[in-house]
């Protein structure tokens, strides 16, 4: 959760929607320019900023797994 | 002024001294102790976790350090802004026997000419749930003593903040660096805040701030002593720029925040509760691999639709559902250029008990008696 005052450079990530091919409607969790695995927990951290990185205008891309 | 010289104190109804005064100063109590108003001096009174620098999971010394991330020390993070290059150290520079380690900050490329909004911070957050006995916000409200152990090449005043994000208040406190490569012992008492109370959630809602530098944004007014709406221009008030220089470097150790007026002997935990604390947001196994050794069975993994896949069983429940990072650390033959996920599993990838990890390589498609692949495992519920 960043707040009003507390903005710090941070690495310009990118991310990913994460999809398996039976069920291409259904997210499951966002993939991380670096590599970080992230879930669709909104009290993970790495979750909140992907949420403000969308809200920013952002658009993820897709990582479709078998 | 008067003195009482004794060796002993009883009740009543006592026929043996309930506190005896020995020569030497110390005390004995020989009943049950009961503080009415200890705001929490004993058990774990620190809010402040790792405060003896003792866990260093992803790195014990990070370097190249320009954007805000969690790098070294267990628990802390370096919060920059186009704030110079730094590099985090476990160091064995410390101030007593007491402490095994400290964290070395070194400034490796200088910002000697800040611009307005540049920073550079040392900080923790902690979360909600662990500041219920401070009565943040209420009449109640507890006053908070900073307490820690700094080092530093260069002398001047410094700064200590701490942050309410959920209502966006602050306070900031300085101490000076009087003599330079020399430990200090520092202790600064915040005012308790009876406006602005903190959700007991697992959210980050209290922030300590430990400046190192920061730019006329923040520097620019009157340094905001008591509680009060977070003002930019206020915060930061006299803060040395220990980004003036390269190579310039601060060593802390011993942080302990409190509840009180006073500080207290630092809280030295037994390292299995420290290390539970630690797993609580972060996690990377003792020797860091997770791997597979093909057909001859054993590993972490088991295979599943010419795929291999796992279950890591979390050592302590942590603070969020975590984030899952695994890297290469070998592979031989078809298994060269594995990668390993958290996958989605049965029940979701990651919980706050687990965490549902795959790798896109089939153990049996190679040769013999199949081959071996590892993976560098982290898991983090951190909180930014």
């Amino acid at each position: 959760m960043t707040s009003v005052g507390l903005h710090f450079d941070e690495p310009d990530y990118t991310y990913e929607e994460v999809k398996y091919q039976e069920d291409l409607s259904l997210v499951t969790g966002i993939r991380r320019s670096d590599g970080w695995d992230i879930p669709l927990d909104e009290n993970n951290s790495m979750y909140q900023k992907y949420l403000e990185w969308v809200a920013a205008g952002n658009t993820p891309g897709e990582l479709i797994r078998e | 002024m008067s003195f009482i010289k004794t060796s002993g104190i009883r009740g009543l109804n006592s026929n043996s001294n309930d506190l005896d005064i020995h020569t030497d100063g110390s005390m004995t109590m020989s009943n049950e102790m009961a503080f009415t108003n200890t705001n929490m001096l004993f058990g774990t009174k620190n809010l402040i976790l790792n405060g003896d620098f003792r866990w260093w999971q992803r790195s014990s010394n990070a370097t190249g350090i320009t954007t805000t991330s969690y790098r070294a020390a267990d628990r802390y993070r370096l919060a920059l802004s186009s704030m110079g290059t730094w590099s985090e150290t476990r160091s064995t520079d410390v101030p007593n026997g007491q402490f095994l380690y400290s964290a070395k900050l070194t400034c490796t490329s200088a910002d000697s000419s800040p611009a307005a909004g540049d920073l550079a911070v040392y900080q923790q957050w902690i979360e909600g749930g662990m500041c219920g006995h401070i009565a943040k916000g209420t009449t109640d409200a507890k006053k908070l003593t900073l307490s820690f152990w700094v080092k530093s090449n260069i002398t001047g005043t410094f700064i200590c903040e701490l942050y309410d994000t959920q209502n966006t208040r602050a306070c900031s406190k300085s101490y000076t660096i009087d003599t330079a490569n020399t430990w200090e012992k520092k202790s600064l008492t915040f005012p308790a805040d009876t406006i602005g109370t903190l959700s007991r959630d697992t959210n980050g809602r209290l922030v300590l701030q430990m400046w190192l530098g920061a730019g006329s944004d923040h520097t620019s007014g009157t340094l905001q002593t008591t509680w009060s709406t977070a003002t930019t221009a206020n915060r930061v008030v006299g803060q040395t720029n220990l980004a003036g220089s390269a190579n310039n470097e601060i060593y802390f150790t011993g942080i302990q925040l409190e509840a009180g007026s006073h500080a207290t002997a630092f809280e030295f935990l037994p390292y299995y509760v420290q290390q539970a604390q630690m797993h609580r947001y972060y996690f990377k196994p003792h020797n860091g691999s997770y791997g597979w050794q093909g057909r001859r069975g054993g590993g972490r993994f088991f295979r599943c639709n010419n795929r291999t896949q796992g279950t890591l069983e979390l050592p302590v429940t942590m603070r969020a559902a975590p984030s899952f990072s695994a890297s290469r650390t070998y592979g031989d033959g078809t298994w060269g250029g594995g990668t390993c996920y958290a996958s989605n599993g049965w029940g979701g990838a990651t919980a706050p008990n687990f965490v549902n990890y795959e790798s896109n390589v089939d153990p049996n498609s190679g040769g013999g008696n199949g081959g071996t692949f590892g993976f560098n495992v982290s898991v983090s519920a951190e909180i930014t």
